[in-house]
């Protein structure tokens, strides 16, 4: 029995031994030393979704703290598998990935390629639960946290129509496409992966009762064969030219632009929004890479990231390419206060409640691959 | 006629076979499991992956369940139907065409014919996806401008061009590579045929196309075979045009499907190796086949009494010529100028943009982007040395392959072709996994010399058939000449052989210099975010859907490709482009 009560208490010595000197850190302690040592490192490694509005702000760390930052623009899911390969043979390259959130945690998460999250995280601003929207964690049923999605993204409502053509008695709903005067008459962003368009199918879930009476209206609405592409530039570029007074999962940064630009008369008409209004996304996210070769410029990056400031930066980046992005940071201003709050509004009211969001919870992401596969059931 | 067969490589290398075993038969052994193990390996990796069934990059069980995935997905049959026959559409119409402007081109009293063959060149520089937008602004069924242009004229019935539609693919591959690239590597063939069979048959009164139907084209057999089989080979794989054309008309074709497998999301790498290694098993045998044939047909050759006489077009010289300048104002002028207008335009394609209608901004965002000079001085630095070592490795390779009599040679040309039968999305990856996988290539992986290797692995096929294609066509009695009269092997090779096949060796170095500053799904895989090429610089802006900057970039390549074919001719090397 004492020797079971010595062990029990030399485990205790040993992990107040451990834990003392970061216990007795203050923040700011912790900070100077962890940025001492990532000046250090003297660089971080980033893998960035192609965004061109984010490489000032990369910049500006570079400014802001003397340390280099090795950014690589790429699309997920060819970055991402390259990264998980390169670790499985022992290469770690990449210290921070700003990538969307889908190929992040369908691929990197489960085959361990990810560092917890937020032991990552230092300053006070950033790791005070109460600044964000939906808490640290932001709704996401994750422990612990590999992704943090730092961004909510508005994602329209998935039917763009041209007003100009279409009458609101003619199309506003999701059922009025499966009258037989639209077949094969309007558009479809490509269904092979998770995109706007599978998550307006997902929106669209609560407004049935079961998942079969939604299935059904998936499969009608693909055997009314919308013309499809799979470049969403194509699609949005069919609506404003006129080849299509309707389309669906077209949106994004280059259709509002189109909207803006040309001053076309383009509605997003939805009867009842049952994603919240509007629905939303995680548009983006940051996590750190397992056994990053910076880990403190990494921490440090992370930290300065999620700032106030750089959150305002980043969504105003978003917002003049056209995104309705708005940052989870409760105290980050927006250009556009109406839209955000909207956006929150529908953060909060979205009827996936408490499980994440669209693009993060496990429900989600599982309505979306269903789509996908009605949509090749359908010959997509 | 001199010509070359089997005999005459035997012939050619007596004098060095005969030291037994020495220094260069160890070279030989060395090259060859050199080759093997570049090749060999990552496609051993390529079949081990497809039986790993499980999501990528977790615990995998070992299975039949990618095959069987791949062979019943849905849609395969008709996207092999749609592979087979667009291939075979393309490739006949293409080479049909290719055959007699090479001709014309090279044999002819064409006026201007050098420089109309350097327009199939640009054409070739051309990046595909502006181009493709360019032709989809020009024959969209609603909206295209011809189409318009036609209403407007007074065309009443529905629109005759769409370019979303079978032909409007077909259209499309023929005016952007499949006839360009075919015009390129055929033109010094027929260019350096021996004369003295067609100056025979001029003599007996034959027709120009008499001649070349039934002299010129069975002399050339194993060179065309060569050219249809890398263009079918590079058929089975193109994705980019089918990918944006096909899908609003439902057309599937097999290099999509891989491309979805590839980038899925979660990506499904099984099903996607295993549909790639069919497309190997099927192409082997052509391979094979190729390999046959162009060991027992004869060659042309460049003979001790080469001199040409051009075909005398007469009165239809200058309609064949009006005919070239059209042909290649479609292929060349047209989408250049729908290029750089492109990356000119506040949006792509859109005349009723109330701010403005043209800006410089896109160039003024790419110039200024940070990332842009280290991508194009990585740019150039890569496709300089991918080309130099291109016209240093290849040459070799296939001198090996063709004036030696080890028996390994023929293994070392089938070796060779390798990487070109599988889709290059998938070898992609295999390449990846090769450097990641081996100790002694792991430290280039990510650098500029991983990337010059890749490049060089995905290019050996056709700089290595190109090369062979030109020794082949030097006759031996110029070597055995200038060894008769006393020069060293060294010396033979150095005033012989070099200067007649340069050429052709400086064309592939072009035609590798090319192909490094386009290729992006290898770079993208290989590079790192210390050595990033302009092509993946690009991908950026496409991905974003910034084609107008994606234009500016195009643009940027394209001078730079054009910039060093320019440069290759006014340094005198012609690239087969002067008639002799």
């Amino acid at each position: 029995m004492s020797s079971i009560r010595a062990v029990l208490l030399a485990f205790a010595a040993a992990i107040v031994t451990a834990t003392a000197p970061a216990l007795a850190q203050t923040p700011q302690e912790r900070w100077d030393k962890v940025l001492a040592a990532a000046k250090h490192e003297g660089k971080v490694v980033i893998s960035h979704f192609t965004d061109k509005g984010l490489e000032p702000i990369l910049r500006e760390f570079e400014q802001t703290y003397g340390i280099k930052v090795e950014a690589s623009p790429g699309r997920p899911n060819s970055v991402i598998p390259k990264i998980l390969t390169e670790q499985q043979s022992g290469q770690f390259n990449w210290d921070v990935l700003l990538q969307p959130v889908n190929n992040v945690r369908l691929v990197l998460e489960p085959a361990g390629g990810l560092e917890p999250f937020l032991p990552f995280l230092i300053l006070p601003e950033v790791t005070d639960d109460a600044n964000w929207y939906g808490g640290l964690t932001g709704k996401v049923p994750m422990n612990p946290l590999y992704v943090f999605y730092d961004g909510i993204a508005g994602l329209g409502t998935g039917i763009d129509v041209n007003r100009d053509k279409v009458s609101r008695a003619e199309v506003n709903d999701w059922p009025d496409l499966l009258k037989p005067q639209w077949k094969k008459r309007f558009a479809i962003y490509f269904p092979d992966r998770p995109a706007n368009l599978t998550i307006a199918f997902a929106c669209y879930r609560p407004a049935f009762a079961t998942a079969a009476a939604w299935e059904t209206y998936v499969r009608a609405f693909f055997a009314q064969e919308p013309v499809s592409s799979p470049e969403f530039r194509i699609v949005a570029d069919w609506l404003a030219q006129g080849r299509f007074d309707v389309t669906v999962g077209a949106e994004g940064s280059y259709l509002e632009s189109l909207k803006t630009k040309l001053k076309r008369n383009i509605e997003s008409p939805i009867g009842e929004n049952r994603c919240g209004d509007p629905p939303d996304g995680a548009g983006r996210s940051i996590s750190v890479a397992k056994n990053p070769p910076d880990r403190n410029a990494a921490t440090i990056f992370v930290n300065w990231y999620l700032t106030k400031h750089v959150q305002e930066e980043v969504v105003k980046a978003y917002v003049a390419d056209g995104a309705q992005s708005v940052s989870r940071r409760k105290d980050a201003g927006h250009p556009d206060p109406v839209l955000q709050q909207k956006v929150v509004a529908g953060f909060n009211s979205g009827w996936l409640q408490g499980k994440g969001l669209m693009t993060t919870s496990d429900e989600g992401l599982q309505l979306q691959s269903r789509v996908i596969e009605l949509a090749k059931d359908a010959g997509y | 006629m001199a010509s070359i067969g089997a005999r005459d490589a035997e012939i050619a290398f007596r004098p060095l076979s005969r030291r037994g075993l020495d220094v260069r038969w160890w070279l030989f052994v060395l090259t060859l499991a050199g080759v093997g193990f570049l090749v060999l390996y990552p496609l051993g990796l390529l079949v081990f992956a497809s039986f790993e069934v499980g999501p990528y990059g977790r615990e995998t069980a070992f299975g039949f369940g990618n095959w069987s995935a791949a062979l019943t997905e849905p849609g395969l049959r008709s996207a092999i139907v749609n592979t087979v026959t667009l291939t075979a559409t393309r490739q006949g119409i293409g080479l049909v065409v290719a055959i007699v402007l090479a001709w014309l081109l090279a044999r002819t009293n064409l006026p201007g014919r050098n420089w109309l063959e350097f327009g199939f060149w640009v054409s070739f520089f051309l990046p595909t996806l502006p181009v493709l937008l360019g032709w989809i602004f020009l024959l969209d069924g609603h909206l295209g401008l011809i189409n318009r242009f036609l209403a407007w004229l007074g065309w009443s019935g529905p629109p005759p061009f769409e370019i979303y539609s079978w032909w409007g693919i077909v259209f499309v591959h023929l005016v952007t590579n499949t006839i360009s690239v075919k015009v390129m590597l055929l033109t010094p063939a027929f260019r350096n045929l021996d004369p003295s069979l067609v100056e025979a048959s001029q003599v007996a009164g034959a027709s120009p196309f008499g001649i070349l139907r039934h002299i010129v084209l069975p002399m050339l057999a194993p060179t065309i075979l060569v050219v249809l089989l890398l263009g079918t080979l590079r058929s089975l794989e193109a994705f980019e045009v089918e990918f944006i054309l096909g899908p609003p008309v439902r057309i599937d074709v097999y290099s999509t499907a891989i491309y979805r497998h590839v980038f899925g999301s979660p990506p499904d790498y099984g099903p996607a190796f295993a549909l790639g290694l069919i497309v190997f098993m099927i192409m082997v045998p052509f391979v094979l086949a190729q390999q046959m044939v162009a060991g027992r047909r004869s060659r042309t050759s460049i003979g001790g009494k080469f001199a040409v006489r051009l075909v005398d077009l007469g009165r239809w010289r200058w309609l064949v010529f009006a005919a070239f300048l059209s042909l290649l104002a479609a292929m060349t002028a047209l989408p250049v100028f729908f290029m750089v207008l492109g990356s000119f335009m506040e949006v792509f394609g859109y005349f009723d943009v109330p701010g403005g209608v043209f800006t410089a901004e896109h160039w003024r965002t790419v110039l200024r982007d940070p990332v842009f000079l280290g991508s194009l001085w990585d740019t150039l630095s890569i496709a300089a040395a991918t080309a130099i070592a291109s016209m240093v490795l290849f040459p070799a390779l296939a001198y090996l392959i063709v004036r030696t009599r080890y028996r390994g040679r023929g293994l070392l040309d089938f070796l060779t072709w390798i990487p070109t039968t599988v889709p290059g999305i998938i070898i992609g990856l295999a390449l990846l996994w090769m450097f990641l996988r081996t100790p002694f290539l792991r430290p280039v992986y990510g650098t500029e010399t991983g990337l010059v290797l890749a490049f060089l692995i995905a290019g050996m096929a056709l700089g290595i058939q190109l090369t062979k294609a030109g020794i082949m066509q030097i006759s031996l009695e110029l070597e055995e000449a200038a060894r008769a009269g006393g020069a060293t092997w060294l010396a033979t090779m150095r005033r012989v052989v070099v200067p007649l096949v340069a050429p052709t060796v400086v064309a592939v170095g072009v035609l590798q210099f090319v192909a490094a500053t386009r290729a992006v799904s290898t770079a993208v895989l290989l590079s790192s975010h210390a050595t990033q090429t302009l092509a993946v610089f690009q991908l950026k802006y496409i991905e974003s859907g910034d084609l107008e900057a994606a234009s500016v970039v195009g643009v940027v390549v394209l001078m730079l490709s054009t910039s060093v074919a320019f440069a290759a001719r006014i340094f005198g090397l012609r690239l087969g482009l002067g008639g002799r």
